[in-house]
């Protein structure tokens, strides 16, 4: 009983964090599952799809029904990170582990400065951050303006290469690719990422259900205490100021970026 | 012609609401089912063979199945709401979307069964 405790808390912290910042949080759910309980990694990463469907579910069912989250973008994304997923297996037998590791660990440290540099901008009087109240989307859609949307398409292949690559959630990346490239202010990139996220990682999951990879009775602890953090993360994301989500998310993905370069070279 | 934001995204929010709410629930009653029993759980073990098998990891297993099966629910609704109200750029994204997604499950299926 106290195992499975410790594997529903989990499940909370990770559902929690994910809802909040537009993640999966696959992030933490595969450290926990094999560093904290010695699981493999295979058994971790296919209970961690779930989970991040999970998230997705608890979260968007809130946002979307509040018209926080950006469906139609969700969806015009979500083709081309689940093209991204299925190729990034392709892919990451072509090339070095420590290369792709490489790759993302920079990209995420140019994601984080360029995050850190709008925030500071936004913190210096300019309202970019924020949601215009008027709608160019039309009545209940987020209010914002979309700016180039094909760039955002190629880019959210990247993502979907990213989760099938890595064996993390697309969040990463589609969370500043809806922000800084769309223009969207972040609550709604981290709502609509939500959504996107939950279609991604169903791309991964199946193989791992099918195959057998996912233990029961580690996944329904850890799957319940997801949908109840991922329920927590969505109110209390209402209630939080953009720009300490913002902050958070560029101290995530530092840390995101910190194992990545470790890892290419060769110490993680 | 657009389509209605606050139609498309309730039908949505309901499929995801009430879809997450039986899955939880599936999936607790098999859990809360298990620790009553007691038992060895099945491991590590194909859900569709823990679904025939039935018990408490059978439900589990149909629970996990029902979540994993809401993205493909979300799409199909999507992909209906657009070709409604005629705005094709939508219909086109969530049907190409959806074939993927579907192209993957089968795929997993495939390889699932004869593996």
């Amino acid at each position: 009983m106290p195992l499975d405790l410790l594997l529903a808390l989990s499940g909370v912290l990770a559902g929690a964090f994910g809802a909040l910042l537009g993640l999966g949080g696959g992030i933490l759910i595969v450290p926990i599952l094999t560093l904290g309980f010695g699981l493999p990694l295979t058994t971790a990463v296919g209970t961690s799809l779930v989970c991040v469907i999970a998230t997705s579910t608890g979260a968007a069912a809130f946002n979307v029904r509040a018209g926080r989250a950006d469906v139609r973008l969700a969806i015009s994304l979500g083709a081309g990170t689940v093209v991204g997923a299925i190729t990034g297996g392709v892919i990451a037998g072509l090339l070095p582990e420590r290369v792709l590791a490489g790759l993302f660990a920079a990209l995420l440290i140019y994601t984080a400065y360029t995050m850190g540099r709008g925030l500071r901008r936004s913190a210096a009087g300019a309202a970019d951050l924020e949601e215009n109240p008027a709608s160019p989307n039309g009545p209940g859609a987020p209010a914002y303006r979309r700016h180039r949307l094909p760039l955002a398409i190629t880019g959210s292949v990247l993502a979907g290469n990213v989760s099938g690559l890595l064996g993390v959630g697309g969040g990463i990346v589609t969370v500043p690719l809806i922000h800084l490239v769309m223009g969207a202010p972040v609550r709604i990139a981290i709502t609509t990422s939500n959504v996107m996220i939950g279609i991604t990682a169903a791309a991964g999951a199946y193989a791992y259900l099918f195959r057998g990879d996912v233990d029961p009775r580690i996944a329904a602890p850890v799957v319940l205490g997801v949908v109840v953090g991922a329920a927590i993360g969505a109110a209390v994301s209402r209630r939080l100021r953009i720009a300490r989500l913002a902050g958070l998310f560029v101290v995530v993905v530092l840390y995101v970026a910190v194992q990545m370069g470790l890892r290419a070279f060769g110490v993680a | 012609m657009n389509t209605n934001p606050d139609r498309l995204g309730g039908s949505i929010a309901h499929i995801l609401r009430g879809g997450t709410l039986i899955a939880v629930a599936v999936i607790a009653v098999g859990y809360l089912l298990g620790l009553i029993a007691d038992g060895e759980g099945s491991g590590t073990t194909p859900v569709f063979e823990l679904v025939r098998d039935g018990g408490p990891d059978g439900l589990i297993g149909a629970g996990l199945l029902v979540l994993t099966l809401l993205p493909v629910a979300v799409l199909a609704a999507a992909a209906i709401g657009f070709a409604r109200s005629g705005e094709r750029s939508g219909m086109v994204a969530s049907l190409l979307t959806l074939a993927l997604l579907i192209g993957s499950l089968a795929t997993a299926l495939l390889i699932g069964t004869t593996t």
